[in-house]
C-alpha cells in the first residue's frame, strides 16, 4: 500500500542555510503524524514543502503518488511543474497556519465558500451549502455573517480549519495552529482536530501540544537541525527519549507542559 | 463686497474649469494608479523598475515644471494642444505617479498570510489578486487616496502661472483689475477649502475607523 | 552626434543664470524653513499648553492653510501687503507665503510627537520628583526634537519643490529662470529638463540626508 504522503530525503535551504538537510518520511492514509522540534529545526519548513508553499533544492515529495512541485523523471532530473499543476495539487493538501490568515473582508461563510468558489469554480449555492455544513461541524453556525475580527483566536481558527476542509483535502497540515492562542482557547481547536482525526483524515501536525501527540498520533517524529532524529510510537519515543537532544527538548516542556 | 459678486460669474467659470481639470486628473490618474500599481508588484523585474523611476522622477520635480515640460514639448515636438490639454496631461502624469506609489504600497503591505492562504486553498495567481488582494488593499488605500486627491485640486492652481486659465487665474485677473484683493482671494480660497477640507475630514476619519479595528 | 553637442552647448550658455537661479531658490528655502519650523513649533506649543479658544482659532488656520492652494496664498501676500502699506519683494513675499503653508504641517507633526511621547515619560519624571515644566523642557522636548528631525526633512524636500511657486510672483528661481531663457533663445522644452536636473539632484541630496538623519535618529525615538 502506498503511503498517502511521501517525503524522500528532502533538502532545502534558504540562501545559505540549510534548513533541511535529507528528510525522509511516510504517512499512511488516516494516519496523524505530529512532529515536534524546536524552532529553526525545520519542522514548519517541510510542512511547508508538502504543498509547494515552499520549493526545495533536492530530493522528491509525493501527496497520494502523484509529484509535488516537480516532475521527476526516471533518469533523476526533476522539471519544475506549472502554476496550475501545483494549483490543483494544492487543492488536495489543506494548510491551517499558526496566524489563522482569515480573509479580513470576507465574512465567515465567505471564508470557507472562497475555496470552493474560486479555486474550484463550484456554484455560489453550492459552496454556500458546503460552507454551512462545515461551519456547523466546527461549532460556529452562529457566526456565519460575523467578519473574523470580531471572532475570538479560538473561533477564527476554527473557522480557518472548516475554510481548508471544504476543499475536501486528502491530506490536512496544522502549522502550530494553536502557539497563537490564549490557553483557554486552545481546547476547542483541539477537539476539532481530534475528531477530524477520528474520521480518518490524514494529517500532520506541528505543534508543542505534547499530550495532543500522545493522544491522538500515531506517529511521532522528533526534527533537530533539519534532521529527523527520531520517529515511532509517540508513547514510546515521549516516554522513553533515546537521544540526548529529544531528552534536552523535553525537559524543557515538562515545564510548559499543561496536561 | 460689490465687486465680488459682480465677479461671481466669472469667476464661477474658472471654478468649473478648475473642477474639470482635478476631474480629469483624478480620475485617469487613479485607473492608471491602479494598474501600474499592481505592475509594481508583479514578478516583471524590468516592469517594477520603470515604474520606480517612473515615480523616482515625476515626484522629484514640482509639478510646475512638470507642467511647464509637458506645456513646451507638445508643440516642439509637432502637436498643437490646447494649453488646457498640456496642463491636464501634466498633472494627469503627476497624480498618476502619486496614486501608484500608494497602490504599490498598500498591496506590498498585505501580510504574506494572505496570499499563502491562498495559495494552499489551490486559487490561480488571478483569483488570488483580484478576490483576495485587491479588495483589501483598496480599502487601505482610501485616505492616502484621499490626501492626493486633495493635493491635485490645489495644484490645479499653477496651471495659472503656466497661462492655462481656471479660477486663480482668473482671481488674479480680477483683483489686478479691481484690486478687491482681500474679498476676491479670500472668496477663492473659500471655494478650494469648501472642496478640500470635506475630504481632509473623511480621510482623518477613515483613518480613525482602521486603526481601531487594528 | 551634434544633436548632442547642440544640447550641451546650449546647457552650456544657460549654466550661469541657472547658478543664480539655482541661488535663489536655495536662498528661499533656507530662509523659509527655519521660520517654518519656528512657527510650527510656537503653534504647537499654544495648541498643547495653550488657552483654548486661541488653540482652536489656531487649529482653524492650521486647516486653512492645509486646504487652499499655495500660489493663491502667495497671491494674496503680494497684492496685499502693499495696501496695508508694506513694501515687499516678491523675494520676501515668497519666503513668507512658503514659511506659512508648511508651519501649518509642520504644527500637527511637532504636536504629535509631543502628544506620542508616551505618558510614561511625564510619570517617570514625576516620579522621580521632577517639575513638569522642567520636565518638558530637559526631557519632553529633547526626545520630541530627535523624533521631528526626519520629518522636517522631509519636509524639507516638499518645500524646496514649492520653492517653484514663486514664479507666479515674479521672483527669479530655477522654474522662472527656465521659463525666460527659453522664451528668450525661443530655445525648447529642453531647457526645463534641465531645470528638473536641478530639482531632482537637490531631491535626492535631501533625501540621502534625511535617510542618513533617519538612521541616526532611529536608535534614540523613543
Amino acid at each position: 500500500m502506498t503511503a498517502m504522503i511521501e517525503v524522500s530525503n528532502v533538502v532545502k535551504s534558504f540562501g545559505p542555510l540549510e534548513v533541511l538537510k535529507g528528510v525522509s518520511f511516510q504517512v499512511a492514509q488516516g494516519e496523524v503524524a505530529v512532529i515536534i522540534g524546536a524552532s529553526g529545526s525545520g519542522k514548519s519548513t517541510i510542512l511547508r514543502c508538502i504543498n509547494f508553499l515552499e520549493d526545495f533544492q533536492g530530493g522528491g515529495i509525493k501527496v497520494d503518488g502523484a509529484d509535488v512541485g516537480y516532475d521527476l523523471k526516471p533518469d533523476g532530473t526533476r522539471v519544475p511543474q506549472s502554476e496550475a499543476t501545483i494549483a490543483k495539487h494544492r487543492q488536495e493538501v489543506g494548510m491551517v497556519f499558526q496566524s489563522f490568515n482569515l480573509f479580513p473582508h470576507k465574512t465567515v461563510v465567505e471564508n470557507v465558500m472562497t475555496g470552493p468558489l474560486r479555486a474550484k469554480g463550484v456554484p455560489r449555492a453550492e459552496a454556500r451549502s458546503i460552507a454551512e455544513a462545515l461551519l456547523a461541524k466546527v461549532g460556529l453556525s452562529a457566526k456565519l455573517n460575523e467578519l473574523p475580527a470580531n471572532l475570538s483566536g479560538g473561533q477564527q481558527q476554527r473557522v480557518a480549519i472548516a475554510r481548508a476542509l471544504a476543499m475536501q483535502p486528502k491530506v490536512m497540515l496544522f502549522d502550530e495552529v494553536t502557539s497563537a492562542l490564549d490557553p483557554e482557547l486552545v481546547g476547542e481547536v483541539l477537539k476539532v482536530i481530534r475528531d477530524l482525526a477520528q474520521d480518518g483524515m490524514t494529517m500532520i501536525l506541528v505543534t508543542h501540544e505534547m499530550h495532543f501527540a500522545r493522544d491522538v498520533g500515531d506517529k511521532l517524529l522528533f526534527f533537530d537541525a533539519g534532521r529527523i532524529l527520531e520517529q515511532g510510537e509517540p508513547k514510546a519515543i515521549l516516554d522513553n527519549p533515546e537521544s540526548e537532544r529529544l531528552k534536552a527538548f523535553l525537559t524543557r516542556f515538562s515545564a510548559t507542559n499543561y496536561l | 463686497m460689490d465687486v465680488l459678486v459682480q465677479s461671481l460669474p466669472y469667476l464661477a467659470k474658472g471654478a468649473l474649469q478648475t473642477v474639470w481639470m482635478a476631474v480629469v486628473a483624478i480620475f485617469v490618474g487613479s485607473v492608471a494608479g491602479l494598474v501600474l500599481g499592481l505592475a509594481a508588484v508583479s514578478r516583471f523585474t524590468a516592469l517594477r523598475w520603470l515604474i520606480d523611476a517612473y515615480i523616482f522622477l515625476t515626484r522629484g520635480i514640482p509639478i510646475l515644471v512638470l507642467m511647464f515640460i509637458t506645456y513646451y514639448a507638445f508643440p516642439a515636438m509637432g502637436y498643437r494642444v490646447s494649453s488646457y490639454a498640456a496642463v491636464t496631461v501634466a498633472l494627469a502624469l503627476y497624480a498618476t505617479a502619486f496614486y501608484t506609489d500608494i497602490m504599490r504600497g498598500c498591496l506590498q503591505s498585505l501580510p504574506r498570510g494572505q496570499t499563502e492562504a491562498a495559495k494552499s486553498l489551490g486559487m490561480g495567481r488571478m483569483s488570488i489578486i483580484f478576490d483576495i488582494l485587491l479588495p483589501q488593499a483598496m480599502k487601505s488605500s482610501l485616505p492616502p487616496w484621499l490626501n492626493t486627491s486633495i493635493v491635485m485640486v490645489k495644484s490645479t492652481s499653477y496651471s495659472a502661472i503656466v497661462g492655462a486659465w481656471e479660477l486663480t487665474y482668473a482671481a488674479k485677473e480680477v483683483v489686478e483689475r479691481t484690486l478687491a484683493t482681500f474679498e476676491i482671494f479670500g472668496a477663492v480660497m473659500l471655494f478650494y477649502f469648501a472642496i478640500c477640507y470635506p475630504l481632509s475630514l473623511l480621510s482623518t476619519h477613515l483613518e480613525k475607523k482602521t486603526a481601531v479595528v487594528h | 552626434m551634434d544633436w548632442l553637442i547642440v544640447k550641451l552647448r546650449l546647457i552650456g550658455s544657460i549654466y550661469p543664470q541657472m547658478l543664480d537661479a539655482l541661488g535663489v531658490t536655495l536662498g528661499i528655502a533656507a530662509l523659509a524653513l527655519p521660520l517654518a519650523v519656528v512657527l510650527a513649533a510656537v503653534i504647537a506649543a499654544v495648541r498643547l499648553f495653550g488657552p483654548k479658544p486661541i488653540a482652536m482659532a489656531l487649529g482653524g488656520w492650521i486647516e486653512l492653510m492645509r486646504n487652499t492652494p499655495l500660489l493663491l496664498q502667495m497671491f494674496l501676500l503680494y497684492f496685499a501687503l502693499p495696501m496695508l502699506g508694506w513694501r515687499l519683494d516678491g523675494f520676501y513675499c515668497g519666503v513668507l507665503a512658503i514659511a506659512f503653508q508648511h508651519s501649518a504641517f509642520l504644527a500637527e507633526t511637532f504636536r504629535g510627537a509631543i502628544e506620542t511621547i508616551s505618558r510614561r515619560q511625564w510619570e517617570a519624571a514625576r516620579a522621580l520628583g521632577i517639575r513638569d515644566s522642567t520636565a518638558l523642557w530637559h526631557l519632553i522636548l529633547p526626545q520630541a526634537a530627535v523624533k521631528v528631525a526626519a520629518p522636517i526633512g522631509n519636509q524639507l524636500i516638499i518645500l524646496v519643490k514649492d520653492t517653484s511657486v514663486v514664479s507666479g510672483i515674479a521672483v527669479l528661481d530655477l522654474t522662472l529662470t527656465g521659463k525666460i531663457i527659453l522664451e528668450r533663445n525661443a530655445a525648447s522644452f529642453e531647457v526645463f529638463i534641465v531645470v528638473a536636473t536641478f530639482y531632482l539632484a537637490l531631491t535626492v541630496l535631501l533625501g540621502l540626508l534625511v535617510r542618513f538623519v533617519e538612521t541616526r535618529t532611529r536608535a534614540m525615538v523613543g
